[in-house]
């Protein structure tokens, strides 16, 4: 098996879309509007930022005008996000709702919650979180034991989540839930997906700090809470095929590569202000950028495969596990050739400040979304090998 | 050009290199052109693709031509027919009279043209050059006053020593002493031209040659047993593959992508992206040869199994053109004229008008 992937050409309004985006970007960076940071689509929590972007078209692209999207597609989308990527900006507000929870609702979503939540998202009114990982179920998802109990007019989750990013500033998470009790012979049947809008009674948000300190991630507990027939998305007992098949979405994208981008392109200017750079750095630069453009190739004719209508599960699991990978050799070289530059979150010197962060959320690029050993065993799978 | 036309040329290499294959034997430890696969080739069309009719070309287009390369080198096929290809290409814009027969480049040379009694001459040694024995010309860029220049010359004028590089194959030393060149060509682009395609092309021979290494991996690990189960159930297997797999994939994405460019026409910008190709095709022969003999355990490291075929073509093609830190080093050294890494990366309108 080999992966046919068609290269995407880029065509003139992708280009101008590219330049509208970069002087956006220039002349927000320039008048303080925001700070450049590596993994800022995580850490980078700006309402005031995503509502700028969202008054431009530049969320919800994917999304049809009738439901308030500018309906550009995928691709369109594609150059905004690795544009602000790149230029490590604070989009982690309406980032899961735009990648995620668009194309979910459109795929799956009744029509009450289309008009409900599309038009929000688009203008960055509403921001979600996901309910996905467990206490007992991190890589083995299906392990989940939050349970919803059918009751009159609707029904009642217990559990608890973990890992939900940005469920404390989220106005609303989508929770995947047992509806009927597990069999060990069908691990993947019976779970389903509802819609929670937040705060809720019944619905608890406790934080979980990260290694550095920063408050990303929560653990969400459900008591009793209590949610309509009409927040179910898509089908009961579909809960897993929908999850599954938005993976595809969520490991192909270029954030799955860009996380340490702005500090790559620090350590190039470095080197660029420097007489005499040391060989051995260009030589290790050099090599990260002819592995940042394969990555970049694999992940683009990823979202036009999808932008088709395809599902290349295991495309995305090889874009992500070497994405991924390649966000921490970026990491690993700057600590490995930068003599006298120390990771310092709180200095004045842009590339100590990029490195501080990226230094610190390094770990995480390899566990979210899938570890890379769990898509190892996508990609084995693929091959037929299991 | 569509997938099913290129799934042909891939069909009709592979069917040629089935009838050939009675030739391809090892003979005395060193590889001699399979000269029945040339002949097929030519006969189909397949020996100089993109080059023009009058020189002995099929006008066809780098996609068709880099489905050949990545066969070949799948099937470890002993014809110089890169070599060759890029030769006729290289002198076809600039001669009406590009030899029939084959032809080879030098990307290691020091030659030095410099003028004898009027007469332009060309002196030096062209390290380790694939197949010259059987080439009539030698083209490779030399250094004059006015900067490097594209040269041909009669391998019947130089001096030869045999070298062979680990996979067998002919890399002979030729130098030459104050040799008239057949044709001198004074145009920078041809430099650029020379060195962006044997990098591309190479990077296409190493993504065959890994791609044989996998199936052949795979294969092995799916039929071989070992504590009562197929090496294909541990996990430490699979992940092998997958990282196998993982370095190919990149491999592809990186030559698409160049070709794509490469199309356009040669500059410092298409230089930059077959560099990076080559580093991505050299990082992925050093995983896949290493892997695919770790999977296989010893058999795999025996003479009587068809993995060396691919490991030291792997190995040995590294080594040609240009080293890996010395692409990386020449990439990074392009980048600030190019914009930056990002713009680097994403504006192909550039890359293609630079």
């Amino acid at each position: 098996m080999t992966l046919t992937l068609l290269a995407v050409d880029v065509d003139a309004t992708m280009e101008t879309l590219r330049s509208e985006v970069r002087e956006f970007i220039a002349e927000a960076v320039s008048t303080g509007k925001f700070v450049p940071d590596c993994d800022n689509w995580l850490a980078g929590w700006a309402p005031s930022f995503s509502a700028e972007l969202a008054a431009r078209g530049w969320i919800g692209m994917a999304i049809p005008q009738e439901y308030g999207g500018s309906g550009r597609g995928s691709l369109e989308r594609y150059i905004v996000i690795e544009e602000l990527l790149a230029a490590g900006a604070p989009i982690a507000a309406h980032w899961i709702a735009d990648r995620q929870i668009a194309p979910a609702l459109l795929r799956y979503g009744t029509e009450r919650q289309k008009q409900e939540y599309l038009p929000k998202i688009a203008s960055a009114q509403s921001f979600f979180a996901l309910g996905m990982s467990e206490p007992g179920a991190g890589s083995d998802l299906a392990a989940i034991r939050t349970k919803a109990t059918k009751v009159e007019g609707g029904w009642r989750l217990n559990g608890a989540k973990l890992w939900t990013s940005g469920g404390h500033h989220a106005h609303a998470m989508v929770v995947l839930a047992r509806t009927s009790p597990i069999d060990v012979h069908s691990r993947h049947s019976g779970m389903s997906q509802f819609i929670v809008d937040l705060p809720a009674p019944g619905v608890t948000i406790n934080p979980i700090l990260l290694m550095s300190g920063e408050h990303h991630f929560n653990e969400v507990v459900f008591e009793d809470a209590f949610v309509s027939e009409d927040t179910v998305l898509g089908t009961i007992g579909d809960g897993w095929k929908q999850v599954t098949a938005e993976l595809a979405y969520e490991r192909s994208g270029p954030e799955r590569l860009l996380s340490t981008f702005p500090l790559l392109t620090s350590m190039f200017r470095r080197l660029e202000a420097t007489a005499d750079a040391p060989e051995v750095e260009l030589v290790a630069l050099g090599t990260l950028l002819s592995r940042a453009r394969s990555l970049r190739e694999i992940s683009m004719s990823i979202a036009n495969a999808l932008q088709r209508g395809e599902a290349p599960e295991v495309a995305a699991a090889v874009a992500k596990d070497l994405g991924t990978r390649f966000e921490q050799d970026v990491v690993d070289t700057a600590l490995r050739i930068l003599d006298g530059v120390c990771a310092d979150a709180s200095s004045s010197n842009k590339l100590e400040r990029l490195l501080a962060r990226a230094a610190l959320h390094s770990p995480g690029f390899t566990l979210r979304g899938g570890t890379n050993e769990i898509l190892r065993g996508v990609i084995a799978r693929g091959l037929g090998l299991r | 050009m569509s997938d099913q036309e290129l799934i042909l040329i891939a069909e009709t290499v592979d069917a040629i290199v089935t009838r050939a294959a009675a030739t391809n034997r090892r003979e005395g430890g060193k590889r001699q052109v399979d000269d029945t696969a040339l002949k097929l080739l030519t006969e189909a069309g397949l020996r100089r693709v993109t080059v023009p009719g009058s020189a002995g070309g099929s006008d066809g287009e780098l996609p068709q031509l880099a489905v050949v390369l990545k066969r070949l080198g799948y099937h470890a096929v002993n014809v110089a027919l890169l070599e060759d290809h890029l030769a006729a290409e290289l002198l076809a814009p600039h001669t009406d009279a590009v030899p029939k027969d084959m032809m080879t480049v030098s990307s290691r040379s020091d030659l030095i043209v410099s003028h004898v009694d009027g007469h332009i001459v060309v002196s030096g040694t062209c390290r380790h050059v694939p197949w010259s024995r059987t080439a009539s010309l030698v083209v490779a860029l030399a250094q004059s006053q006015a900067g490097q220049v594209l040269v041909a010359l009669r391998s019947a004028d130089a001096s030869v020593t045999s070298h062979h590089n680990i996979a067998g194959e002919p890399r002979d030393h030729v130098t030459f002493d104050a040799v008239a060149p057949v044709v001198k060509v004074d145009d920078s682009a041809s430099s650029l031209e020379l060195r962006s395609r044997v990098l591309l092309y190479r990077s296409l021979s190493l993504l065959g040659a890994g791609e044989r290494a996998l199936d052949l991996t795979i294969t092995h690990v799916m039929d071989r047993t070992q504590f009562g189960a197929t090496l294909s159930r541990r996990q430490v297997v699979q992940h092998y593959i997958a990282e196998m797999f993982g370095a190919l994939t990149a491999t592809r994405a990186a030559c698409d992508a160049a070709i794509s460019t490469l199309t356009g026409g040669a500059g410092p910008a298409t230089l930059a992206t077959s560099l990076a190709t080559r580093i991505e095709a050299d990082r992925m022969a050093s995983v896949v040869a290493r892997l695919s003999h770790q999977l296989h355990g010893a058999i795999g490291f025996t003479h009587e199994h068809p993995l060396h075929l691919s490991t030291t073509r792997l190995t040995a093609w590294r080594q040609d053109d240009l080293s890996e830190t010395a692409c990386a080093l020449e990439l990074s050294r392009l980048v600030p004229g190019l914009g930056g890494p990002w713009d680097t990366l994403t504006d192909r309108r550039r890359w293609l008008q630079t």
